[in-house]
């Protein structure tokens, strides 16, 4: 009866947080435990009781205020001075700045809108297919789950109750290695495709001007990683230099434009943190029902090998992802798989996190419900089929690199492991 | 019913105010722990007071979010439908919004409850020793303030949300509300693009 309510309200549309909240209300009363619904309200708030979770609204405001303020062009047209020059290199140059934006903005659906913006009809002017442009601009996307900052780190972080700085550490080696598998694909590509090649654009400029932008991933990268700071911190000093940058030394970011920026961002990241408030209270769902044992029998009946159940996991997860936002689909599921992997198939923490939210991601690129194919689509007005057929060969290089780090579980903890 | 819409928007206006407010407050707040810490002068209060600013601005901000329609839904159903039904299923929707925000506000009433509080004379003990709900006495760890306080802005959420949903509802009912449709560009458009790029490859 609960999971019928839940899956009726999921699919006609009902907001993803009302569906957490009816569900676990219409539990509570199908159960006759209503001396819950007095502490309802006190169990939304205790859902966002965590510190981690501060970096969520203020690594969304570094990557508005970047916008606003020109250092994100800036820090594309460096980009391209760094390898314009080569066979397909703009198509290189998309990948680059797509990891340089990675570090920037935790979202990959607002990364996609921004690049797509930017590299798509570039590409498209030096006579790349239109479709193809926007595939490879939208899998750079896919780049964002992994660089730190990102939400969908943060947010299992908390979720799974670990450390947010690590997991960002655990996420660099996947990150550069599916980095590394995206230019492969682009070579390959180019081998066959004769990409155009063009000539450098003036050097010096784009690269003086890029520089001081660049210091907002080195903030952000260096303070989590150096542990000089926790990523909440490096989240605020990030935005107080993207402001100083924006305002002081490119001076474009002007003061009547800083409200809309702020309300942009304070609703964007109301609505993600909302979603966790919500889970909160699905969790007595969760926990009366007892839904995680339930799917630790099921699955231990299958296998008990820990690659195996990975496996089983990420294809679980990618139809999951399909119907479901990444970090929706997240606040209801870790809750259910994480106890298993970590308890019954003794799955590092990290490793798990690493490869669910990579997996996750994949999501937002797949019909029906791909925000980030759609979004890149209707910028570079191309049919979503198109871009959908040329980033085939981009989502079969991530399935590739999911299937290598379930596989190999160091590729993710060697870097924490002390 | 235009009069909702009005006041659903005037609380709008307040709200965007406050997630400004709340969004400059919490990056200053984190901003003053850094440089305190890194002066080894480090304020006790700041992060709770910090985490405290962020919940208010999610609630605040999801309120604001629920009259704009930004919430992430599944619209994989939705956008296949035809129009008549779309718009049918989204009043529903809208509906039960609106209904469940509702019973927020009863749910919130008998989390506070004032009306037996105030038959004991707003004598915190004597109601938490007689009701067992122990609202009144749970503190806040740094800030020194009752948590009461602090979660105001749970009745506050209730109340806004419940306006904005009732206000969505009647622009739905009124035909004012816009209805979730494909992303996708239309096709011949593109067909015709697409084959000049690839004539020009």
């Amino acid at each position: 009866m609960t999971g019928g309510v839940f899956l009726t309200l999921l699919l006609i549309g009902l907001p993803i947080s009302f569906v957490l909240m009816v569900t676990a209300a219409v539990y509570v009363w199908l159960t006759g435990n209503t001396a819950l619904y007095s502490s309802f309200m006190q169990q939304l708030f205790a859902g966002l009781q965590s510190y981690g979770l501060l970096a969520i609204p203020l690594f969304m405001l570094t990557g508005e205020l970047m916008n606003a303020g020109g250092l994100t062009r800036r820090l594309v047209a460096m980009a391209s001075v760094l390898v314009g020059g080569l066979r397909g290199g703009l198509a290189y140059v998309n990948l680059i700045a797509n990891m340089m934006m990675a570090s920037i903005m935790g979202s990959a659906v607002a990364q996609i809108a921004v690049m797509s913006r930017v590299m798509t009809p570039e590409m498209e002017r030096q006579g790349y297919d239109r479709a193809f442009a926007a595939a490879l601009t939208s899998a750079g996307g896919l780049l964002s789950p992994i660089i730190p900052p990102s939400m969908l780190f943060v947010i299992f972080g908390v979720l799974a109750q670990i450390a947010i700085g690590d997991l960002f550490i655990a996420g660099i080696i996947p990150g550069l290695i599916l980095a590394g598998a995206f230019f492969l694909v682009i070579a390959v590509l180019g081998f066959f495709h004769e990409f155009p090649r063009v000539a450098r654009p003036a050097r010096a400029e784009a690269l003086a001007g890029g520089l001081p932008a660049l210091s907002i991933p080195v903030v952000i990268i260096g303070g989590i990683l150096l542990g000089w700071a926790t990523p909440t911190e490096s989240a605020a000093l990030a935005v107080l230099a993207a402001f100083v940058i924006g305002r002081f030394v490119y001076g474009e970011l002007t003061l009547p434009a800083l409200p809309k920026v702020f309300v942009e961002t304070g609703v964007n990241a109301a609505a993600v943190t909302f979603l966790i408030a919500a889970a909160n209270v699905f969790g007595w769902v969760l926990l009366y029902e007892q839904v995680p044992q339930t799917v630790a029998r099921w699955s231990g009946g299958l296998t008990d090998d820990p690659f195996v159940f990975m496996l089983l996991v990420n294809l679980m997860l990618l139809l999951v992802g399909m119907v479901i936002d990444g970090i929706a689909a997240l606040i209801m599921v870790v809750p259910i798989l994480m106890p298993i992997a970590t308890d019954v198939f003794g799955i590092d923490p990290y490793h798990f996190g690493v490869v669910v939210c990579i997996n996750l991601i994949l999501g937002l690129l797949t019909p029906p419900v791909g925000a980030g194919l759609y979004v890149a689509s209707s910028m570079a007005d191309a049919r979503p089929t198109a871009v959908f057929k040329a980033l085939v060969p981009f989502l079969g290089s991530t399935l590739a690199v999911l299937v290598l780090l379930s596989w190999q579980p160091d590729l993710v903890t060697v870097l924490i492991r002390d | 019913m235009k009069v909702l819409t009005t006041a659903s928007e005037a609380v709008a206006a307040v709200e965007r105010w406050a997630v400004i407010a709340l969004a400059v407050a919490l990056v200053g707040l984190i901003l003053l722990n850094v440089v305190t810490r890194s002066l080894a002068m480090a304020i006790y209060w700041v992060d709770e007071m910090a985490v405290y600013c962020m919940i208010w601005l999610v609630f605040i901000g999801a309120s604001l979010a629920l009259r704009r329609r930004r919430h992430v839904r599944v619209t994989a159903v939705i956008v296949a439908l035809p129009r008549g039904a779309a718009q049918a299923v989204e009043a529903v929707l809208d509906a039960i919004v609106f209904a469940f925000c509702a019973f927020m506000i009863w749910m919130a009433w008998i989390w506070y409850d004032p009306v037996t509080l105030a038959g004991y004379g707003f004598d915190l003990d004597a109601f938490a020793g007689a009701t067992f709900n122990f609202i009144y006495d749970e503190p806040t760890t740094t800030i020194g303030a009752p948590k009461y306080w602090v979660w105001l802005v749970m009745p506050l959420f209730a109340l806004t949300t419940t306006l904005h949903a009732a206000a969505n509802l009647a622009d739905r009912l009124a035909g004012r509300a816009p209805i979730e449709r494909a992303p996708a560009p239309p096709p011949e458009k593109e067909t015709a693009k697409g084959a000049a790029k690839g004539a020009m490859k």
